[in-house]
């Protein structure tokens, strides 16, 4: 050691930096109050205004203990990042998280039933769609945090070109089969509809049919039903039989936004998160509730849910924090300056909304109905998927390939 | 224990800690995993012993209504086009590079370029071949379908489905990409041989009167037998890791009805494997990566046997 001085004072000087800067409670802020940490996944505007409602809380008499530390994530790698985090014991007191890994962080028993904190007085507030993604065996595990719907993407000079009515978007699948003919010019490489092909951009489909995918308990698949099977009849149909849909989910496809920013389809289904992107390419386009089936206008449900960890040791404290995060006067707040869609009922009279588009999604979410609770998302998706192409490919008829997806479902998916 | 011993065991220790954590403990604890069902919880205790009943679900069958069936069609499938996929890529790869290699031994002007251009695809990341692949195919707007619609119309087989829309293309599709993909590698290893074999074998030859199509079956083929043996072995483990240039081309499908089960068309071994992982099935996916590494040390035996003499 004596030939190397210099390291021999490296050394020295990190260990009396790792001692002199330990500290044992890392929860706990130089101003005395406690830290709670909440891992989120928002973009740049939606941090900055996450912050700004951090510090009004933190203002409120009742919160001057509590101090939370927002910490953002990358959406993508949100999942397996809290996975890992939990596994070691190092998870945040609180998350926002997709709303299909509320399913499996609530049956790995790592988040709080919210009822002991008081969330049975408040649930009647927020929007049911996105509030039943929270309803796990029975028990509210999350908030609805964020939350958005797809509805109908229409052109309306394409509608023009075909001599439809531009500011009349079909109301009913009988109405959208009808004018679709009127709209596809296939030698042109126009059609009417581009559509993906996974459970829950197929979820329009099933709803508007008033389908079911998983039973109440969780442990019956149901996607045998007469109504999805009929939905599943009708989606295939738009490609195979009436040729109006144009196999935008095949691999190497058009994609349907893609297809719909070039004009080459007249009609889509997606979400409010592309509102901005064909306002922007100067795209003459409307948007209407998705067609009614026989159980009227449906939508899926998209979005973020927000749970407090097991792990956690302050719960009630965050509980308040989210129930104010989640209330009225703050969503309208969020949601005005975001231009998103309340997960509260009671925000949809306070905010001012003049975007005729964001007009239709906040009334088709009054529509949507809950997700099929799974534990695993993408392995329904992995198992039902195929299923479904065999359909629209006509190798299998919708009843044979719900009854081989029913199958696939109870053994590999409800078994988790 | 000798002072040597100790001090190369010492020296050896930061790579053996790596080794150990990374490498070695993967290994054994999904062995161990794949005893077990989906975790209850988040914690690495708290699973559920099933015993063999992963391997059983893997590889045995049951009876039904309608007479024996495989317990996992998927699993078999995926090996199956597991081993088509290496059927195809290993030959033609091998007769690309060769071809390449043959080609640029020639006194070719401008041959470096050519040998740098041809390698050059080698040295691209699979993720990014098989995207570029992927637009290269895709129907409507990929090059292929635009290059064959001036050519045959808008109504071709290139512009309406595309090469990785139909079940019978898929996967011939994918293997063009990655056998071009690859060639460069096996041209430079070729023409390292190429350059070895001395001219005077040739000459002995024309002057023996043998045809230059006698002097490549009879001296130039068995001369390259280790690099050919090298690329064949290669070509096997590349089948049996192949899961990128899938999943960035194709997700496995297409998908083929054969019978009464939905099958994706490219889904190899490795991908099915993923998509297990994926969904959650950990212990299933790690008793599918135990049967699959006894099928490639199987693979590894014979092909020892087999080319114990090509020394």
């Amino acid at each position: 050691m004596n030939r190397h001085p210099l390291l021999l004072a490296f050394a020295v000087f990190y260990v009396l930096l790792a001692i002199l800067t330990w500290s044992q409670d890392v929860t706990r802020a130089p101003d005395g109050r406690t830290v709670l940490t909440f891992w989120h996944t928002y973009g740049d505007d939606e941090t900055a205004a996450l912050k700004e409602i951090i510090a009004d809380w933190e203002k409120l008499p009742a919160n001057a203990r509590w101090t939370i530390r927002p910490i953002r994530l990358p959406f993508d790698g949100h999942k397996p990042k809290i996975r890992t985090a939990l596994t070691v014991g190092l998870g945040p007191d609180m998350a926002r998280v997709d709303w299909s890994f509320v399913c499996e962080l609530a049956r790995k028993n790592a988040c709080v039933d919210l009822s002991t904190l008081g969330f049975d007085k408040i649930k009647d507030q927020y929007v049911p769609g996105p509030l039943q993604t929270n309803f796990i065996d029975g028990k509210y595990q999350g908030f609805p945090e964020q939350t958005n719907c797809v509805a109908l993407f229409y052109n309306k000079s394409m509608f023009r070109d075909a001599g439809l009515d531009p500011d009349k978007p079909p109301a009913t699948w009988d109405e959208f089969i009808e004018m679709g003919k009127k709209l596809t010019d296939a030698k042109k490489g126009i059609y009417a509809f581009g559509m993906d092909n996974t459970v829950w951009w197929t979820l329009p489909f099933f709803n508007t049919f008033g389908a079911h995918m998983i039973s109440e308990d969780g442990k019956k698949c149901l996607l045998d039903s007469p109504q999805a099977i009929a939905a599943l009849e009708l989606k295939a149909s738009l490609f195979a039989t009436h040729q109006i849909e144009a196999g935008a989910w095949r691999a190497g496809g058009t994609p349907p936004e893609q297809g719909f920013q070039n004009q080459k389809y007249a009609m889509i289904f997606t979400g409010p998160w592309n509102l901005p992107r064909f306002a922007n390419s100067k795209l003459d386009f409307g948007v209407g509730l998705i067609p009614a089936g026989p159980a009227g206008t449906s939508s899926n449900v998209g979005g973020n849910n927000a749970v407090i960890f097991r792990a956690g040791k302050h719960h009630q404290a965050c509980f308040d924090f989210l129930a104010y995060f989640t209330s009225a006067e703050v969503q309208a707040k969020w949601c005005q300056r975001l231009n998103q869609i309340p997960v509260n009922l009671g925000a949809y009279d306070l905010i001012k909304v003049d975007d005729p588009h964001l007009k239709v999604f906040l009334e088709q979410m009054k529509s949507t109905v809950g997700n099929p609770v799974v534990t695993s998302f993408e392995m329904l998706e992995n198992v039902v998927n195929p299923e479904m192409e065999a359909v629209l490919t006509g190798q299998k008829s919708a009843a044979d390939a719900m009854r081989d997806a029913v199958r696939k479902v109870e053994t590999k998916v409800l078994t988790l | 224990m000798k002072k040597e011993t100790l001090s190369s065991l010492l020296f050896l220790l930061p790579f053996l800690v790596l080794f150990g954590i990374f490498l070695l403990f993967p290994i054994a604890y999904s062995f161990f995993l794949s005893f077990f069902g989906s975790p209850r919880d988040f914690s690495l205790s708290n699973l559920e012993f099933v015993g063999f009943s992963n391997y059983i679900n893997i590889l045995g069958i049951h009876r039904t209504p309608t007479g024996w069936k495989l317990n996992d069609p998927q699993f078999w499938w995926s090996l199956a086009v597991t081993v088509l996929y290496g059927g195809i890529s290993i030959p033609l790869g091998i007769a690309a590079a060769l071809g390449l290699a043959l080609l640029l031994n020639n006194k070719l002007r401008g041959k470096e370029f050519f040998r740098s251009a041809f390698f050059l695809p080698n040295v691209l990341d699979m993720l990014v071949v098989g995207v570029i692949w992927y637009l290269i195919y895709a129907p409507k707007y990929g090059a292929l379908a635009q290059i064959s619609t001036v050519f045959l119309g808008p109504d071709n087989f290139f512009n309406t489905t595309g090469l990785l829309g139909s079940p019978l293309t898929a996967l011939p599709a994918v293997v063009i990409a990655m056998v071009l993909k690859g060639a460069g590698f096996g041209m430079i290893l070729f023409l390292a041989a190429l350059q070895n074999i001395p001219e005077c074998i040739y000459e002995a030859a024309d002057i023996d009167g043998a045809s230059k199509w006698e002097q490549f079956w009879r001296i130039t083929l068995p001369l390259l037998k280790p690099i050919l043996v090298f690329m064949v072995i290669t070509g096997v483990i590349g089948s049996l890791n192949a899961f990128t240039e899938i999943y960035a081309m194709t997700a496995g499908g297409p998908q083929v009805v054969i019978g009464d089960e939905t099958l994706g068309s490219t889904s190899v071994s490795g991908y099915y494997l993923y998509k297990q992982f994926e969904g959650g099935r950990y212990g299933y996916a790690a008793a599918i990566s135990y049967v699959l590494l006894t099928v490639t040390l199987i693979i590894t035996f014979v092909q020892q046997k087999f080319f114990a003499g090509a020394k």
